[in-house]
């Protein structure tokens, strides 16, 4: 008899299992697994939607197929995006969520991505990108001599990341961004040059998430710099200004390979205004000089020409994040550490206070390599 | 009385033998009716003059032997004796019995029973001699060092193989005689002053208390006497080498070796003695315990590679790295089966095709070899019927069960997969994790002759892990393994080699 029960009970629960299970099963070859998504507002500013499915077929010669239409929100899309495609769309593989330029002129986008965040599924990893431009150029681009969009954005944003040309600010690291009052977000940009996909650089936004200014890759390195996240091997150029010129070659030029950075930032409040006082410290090495100079015998005046060049600039950039009242390098956070009592009174506009706030950038660059040639 | 009265009754068990002949050879003859191949020779011992009978089965005993040394010295006249006299043979092995039973069993094992007019002993000579089979290289234990020998069926042969590792007195034995019709002979070998009594006695009890006809093999035995008959894994490792027999030995444990079987049983042993090969110790240290690891990890993916992949296509899309998701996409795009059945078809082919390759005679086996090669490895992919991540998932999980150097593990894994690839469609990773933790568990409960199976890593013993899931330098190895519960632990007493000066 126990016998019996034991074998009922058995089957009976093999019988529930099969029951339970296979419910959220989804095939890969059933899921449509868009790879891009894209954000755009049209001239009369409704909300566009973007996709890219790759198709899984040998027979088909186009690799990707694209999708596109208006919705309200993105989950309210997904049954437009469905009804495109022949597997049911799963917001699980993006790899990078385009931005356009109409879309990021405006205040509170951001919040048109909840459904990223508050479904559990959906993956938070995707690289965020601005496009100087419309959303639909680049979805629609498909370049015939390169690999999928999403693989090549992906691609040029993490291997350019590495040189700290730009930034591969995730779906996860915006929200951060946009969450802490003591920093502004900033992501890459990309731009269709010539029917080309181009990286511009990196954009930054203000605290409310609309555009403020884009940045060029030294540019980027720069601010890399001052955010204390460049990584070695990082390469600037300058033009040292009294370096005999032979048109049409600009010989005056000057490129070093920075090594690993020690950046310092003091910070201060003093007459009503922040101040930092911010050190950044590094060896290079020459990668290239277009003019005759000896340095194995003259390094020191060099080093003092390209420090101040570079102190220069940083201090333009700065100049004009304030202007742009936008604070990327996330000055914000070292003010709440060390002067709290004064920066939770500008708390709330810490934009504003930055931009009156006093920064002093002081460079020291030493040559460690000149390479093997004289 | 009775049967002498109607002499057609056979003996009783423990009746003993008579002192007349003619009513010896009329009981034999009742016993050992239609027997064919028993051989009575009757004849007059010259020496004593008295009668005597000389029998034997034809096959199970040595020709030669019974021709030179028993026969002929009994007929060769010497010098007159007396009837009762000691009898001159060239016989080293002589048992004198006198019950009925005793002569039977004699008899039917091999040895010639010499039955004397007048006297109440029979003499059980020793010339037994059996078709046997030449010492050959194990197959199943294949080494690249070690010795070259292997057991063979004849309990005798195999125990004084492994004396021959350990010429040691305190190297002992216990005889069982198990099956009522096959009295097989099951001989525990072991150390007496290293092994534990109480480990002894229970595995001594355990295989008296088996009652069955006859023992065929040593699969048989160490199936009666299991401690969980309804686990998946094997419970004591079987063994072909009369080298990892002896080590086995040194290490405190017990070898039961079967008459008529070629392998050895060895208990207690606990989980990771399925990874260890008698090569590892001939090896370098370093390389021993590479390996070592390397058969754990090939243990994983044998068991949880098809269903990690069946759940990762199946359920979980996102973890799918971006290149991978298109080459994989691209290949599973063509396939008209969903992830389980093409797995389930191709993992059923290869069990196939590996049953097929034991079991063909080898010129045979080559065409399977080649059929499955191009079947599994091209066609099937090329017919669009399987993808190709598929074709090299199976045969990942088929190279990495070749490598585990023990074949019940290997046939426990075989298993194991099959269990996983269901929870694997049915739940995905969670089927999976189920799974793992269910193995765990019952890897944890489950005992060798009483001894827990997880040790030395559940219960945790560091002195263990020495020779565990590494091989430390042997210099290290002082002690033996607690796990087996040893009398005596010191094994050696070495250091660390020093460079030498000439």
């Amino acid at each position: 008899m126990r016998r019996t029960k034991t074998c009922v009970c058995a089957i009976l629960a093999a019988v529930c299992l099969f029951a339970t299970a296979c419910s959220d099963q989804l095939y890969l070859e059933n899921a449509a697994t868009p790879l891009a998504l894209g954000m755009d507002l049209d001239k009369n500013d409704k909300f566009h939607f973007y996709g890219t499915v790759p198709v899984f077929s040998k027979n088909i010669r186009k690799k990707s197929q694209e999708i596109a239409g208006t919705a309200e929100s993105l989950r309210q899309s997904r049954s437009f995006q469905d009804a495109q495609t022949a597997g049911t769309i799963q917001g699980r593989n993006y790899q990078v969520i385009l931005l356009g330029r109409r879309l990021l002129q405006h205040d509170d986008w951001f919040a048109m991505l909840d459904v990223l965040f508050r479904d559990a599924r959906n993956t938070i990893t995707d690289r965020m990108i601005a496009v100087d431009g419309s959303v639909t150029d680049v979805i629609y681009l498909n370049p015939p001599d390169q690999p999928l969009l999403p693989i090549l954005l992906r691609g040029m944003v993490d291997t350019k990341t590495k040189r700290s040309e730009t930034y591969s600010t995730t779906a996860q690291e915006l929200h951060r961004q946009f969450f802490d009052k003591g920093v502004t977000p900033y992501i890459a940009e990309i731009k269709i040059v010539n029917k080309q996909v181009q990286l511009k650089g990196s954009a930054l936004l203000d605290a409310k998430g609309k555009y403020a200014m884009s940045l060029n890759a030294q540019e980027t390195i720069l601010l890399n710099l001052l955010q204390k996240q460049a990584d070695p091997g990082y390469s600037l150029s300058f033009h040292i200004p009294d370096k005999p010129i032979k048109p049409p070659f600009e010989t005056d030029m000057f490129s070093f390979t920075g090594g690993k950075p020690k950046t310092k930032i003091k910070t201060g409040y003093e007459n009503g205004k922040f101040k930092f006082d911010i050190h950044i410290k590094t060896k290079i090495g020459l990668s290239e000089h277009l003019f005759p100079f000896n340095v194995a015998q003259d390094a020191k005046s060099l080093e003092k020409q390209a420090s101040a060049l570079m102190e220069k600039q940083i201090e333009e950039l700065i100049q004009k994040m304030q202007r742009h009242k936008v604070d990327p390098i996330g000055l914000g956070v070292y003010a709440r550490a060390k002067k709290y009592k004064q920066y939770i009174k500008v708390e709330e506009d810490w934009p504003e206070a930055f931009s009156h706030a006093e920064v002093n950038v002081k460079v020291k660059l030493s040559i460690s390599a000149m390479g093997p040639v004289k | 009385m009775t049967n002498e009265q109607n002499g057609k009754e056979k003996p009783e068990p423990g009746e003993v033998i008579r002192l007349s002949l003619d009513e010896n050879l009329t009981i034999l003859r009742k016993l050992f009716s239609d027997t064919p191949d028993l051989f009575i020779r009757t004849f007059t011992i010259k020496q004593t003059q008295e009668q005597a009978a000389l029998l034997f089965i034809d096959g199970l005993s040595d020709q030669q032997a019974i021709n030179n040394d028993v026969l002929r010295p009994l007929q060769v006249p010497t010098e007159a004796g007396k009837p009762g006299d000691e009898l001159m043979m060239n016989v080293g092995h002589i048992v004198e019995e006198s019950c009925w039973s005793q002569i039977e069993i004699s008899i039917l094992h091999g040895s010639s029973v010499l039955l004397v007019d007048g006297r109440d002993k029979a003499y059980a000579l020793g010339t037994g001699g059996w078709p046997q089979r030449a010492i050959e290289d194990p197959q199943m234990e294949a080494s690249l060092k070690g010795a070259h020998q292997g057991f063979v069926e004849t309990s005798g042969q195999n125990i004084a193989m492994m004396r021959r590792y350990i010429p040691n007195r305190e190297l002992k034995m216990r005889r069982l005689i198990v099956g009522r019709r096959g009295q097989t002979n099951v001989t525990l070998v072991y150390l007496e002053d290293v092994m534990n009594p109480k480990l002894l006695q229970s595995l001594e009890e355990r295989i008296q208390k088996v009652d069955v006809d006859v023992i065929l093999n040593t699969g048989e035995l160490s199936e009666l006497i299991e401690d969980n008959p309804y686990s998946l894994f094997p419970q004591f490792v079987l063994t072909e080498r009369p080298d990892s027999a002896a080590s086995q030995i040194l290490q405190g444990r017990c070898v039961v070796i079967v008459d008529r079987s070629p392998s050895a049983l060895v208990a207690p042993v606990s989980f990771y003695s399925y990874f260890q090969s008698i090569d590892d110790y001939s090896t370098r240290w370093s390389i021993a315990t590479f390996l070592r690891l390397l058969r754990l990890f090939a243990f994983i993916t044998a068991a949880f590679l098809p269903a990690f992949f069946i759940a990762v296509t199946s359920f979980h899309i996102e973890i799918i790295p971006l290149k991978l998701l298109i080459t994989l996409g691209d290949s599973r795009g063509q396939v008209p089966f969903p992830p389980f059945v093409e797995a389930i078809i191709m993992e059923i082919t290869l069990e196939m095709l590996r049953e097929a390759g034991v079991r063909l005679p080898a010129p045979v086996g080559q065409t399977v070899g080649i059929v499955g090669g191009i079947v599994l490895g091209q066609a099937v992919v090329q017919a669009g019927l399987i993808s190709n991540v598929m074709v090299i998932v199976v045969a990942f999980t088929a190279i990495s069960s070749f490598i585990l150097p023990n074949y019940d593990m290997v046939a426990a894994v075989r298993l194991i997969r099959f269990i996983l690839m269901v929870l694997a469609s049915l739940f995905g990773f969670v089927g999976i994790i189920v799974g793992l933790m269910t193995m765990i568990a019952h890897l944890l409960t489950l005992k060798s002759l009483g001894m827990p199976y997880g040790s030395p890593l559940a219960p945790v013993r560091f002195a263990d892990w020495k020779d565990t899931i590494i091989r430390a330098p042997l210099w290290l190895l002082n002690k033996r393994p607690t796990g087996t519960l040893a009398k005596q632990d010191t094994t050696q007493a070495n250091e660390k080699p020093k460079e030498g000066k000439p």
